[in-house]
């Protein structure tokens, strides 16, 4: 590695490297490769019963407008995370924390969403168990809930190292590694929402 | 090329915030657009739901091309997805043909 490149903490240029690939960024992308075949599992779960009476009956519960809520305080939180990105790269500390902040910010409403969401279904009867249908719904929404709180989670965590100064003008992977991961949670609910409030 | 400029390569691409927010803004339309199509209900049913699903890979496709840098990064990183896509398309197209034998599709 040069002396240039370790100084920023880049990440190895190895021997056999391809060419213009941070070998961190490619294993963040073979990750996303993984989960896009387990979300297209519960996905697919999902499409097998959407025309099911079960499905219908269960439908008639959901309110839209929290889906529209939701989906919206997600796209807005991409934004926030990208804004992060393009701060730190003009060198702007304060600016990575406030849009990480209000990334997390975001985030956490985004479950709070869908905890509310979960508990009206439950109130109406739907809950894991009522059908293969909910049970469906359920596994789908949760894991890609249990992403959310993660990325939540990994935010806090890249908003301290931040706040310690590790993120510099010329050193940010950090930031956009961790922001492929939150688009990546963003795109599958963006698929979501159709699936489940639009046909 | 040397180790120190394919480390300067490696780094992420920069962006001007504007374009960032310009794709929100796009993000923001087709949404509503979606809604529009979807509760309007003034669409027959199955062209409804083509477009819908037109509209929601679009939104799919601008966020992981400006968010996710695919249009500026190095195509490595695109081809890493076209195996997964795929499989994830032969996975539905199993998925709808199944279950429309089983009568429930």
């Amino acid at each position: 590695m040069s002396d240039w490149a370790a100084a920023q903490g880049h990440a190895p240029v190895e021997p056999g490297s391809l060419s213009g690939v941070d070998n961190r960024k490619l294993g963040m992308w073979l990750f996303i490769v993984n989960e896009i075949m387990f979300f297209a599992a519960f996905i697919g779960l999902f499409i097998a019963y959407k025309n099911t009476p079960e499905m219908a009956e269960f439908r008639q519960a959901f309110d839209p407008a929290l889906g529209i809520i939701g989906t919206s305080v997600l796209l807005f939180s991409s934004l926030m995370v990208v804004l992060g990105l393009a701060s730190i790269q003009r060198g702007s500390k304060r600016g990575l924390l406030l849009f990480l902040l209000l990334t997390i910010l975001l985030g956490a409403t985004f479950l709070g969403i869908q905890a509310t969401e979960f508990t009206l279904l439950h109130e109406h009867g739907f809950t894991l168990s009522t059908s293969s249908a909910t049970s469906a719904f359920y596994v789908m929404t949760s894991f890609h809930g249990l992403h959310v709180l993660i990325g939540v989670l990994w935010a806090a965590g890249v908003m301290f190292v931040a706040w310690r100064g590790w993120f510099s003008k010329q050193k940010y992977e950090g930031v956009e590694i961790f922001g492929l991961y939150w688009h990546f949670v963003d795109v599958v609910w963006i698929i979501l929402f159709m699936l489940i409030y639009l046909i | 090329m040397t180790e120190t400029q394919e480390a300067r390569d490696l780094q992420a691409p920069h962006v001007k915030w504007t374009r960032y927010v310009a794709v929100a803004v796009v993000l923001a339309v087709i949404t509503a657009l979606e809604i529009v199509v979807a509760l309007g209900h003034f669409l027959p049913q199955q062209l409804a739901t083509i477009l819908l699903i037109g509209l929601t890979l679009s939104k799919a496709a601008l966020v992981m091309l400006f968010y996710m840098h695919l249009k500026y990064d190095t195509r490595w990183y695109s081809l890493v997805l076209v195996f997964p896509l795929f499989m994830v398309a032969v996975l539905f197209i199993i998925v709808l043909v199944a279950a429309a034998s089983w009568n429930i599709v």
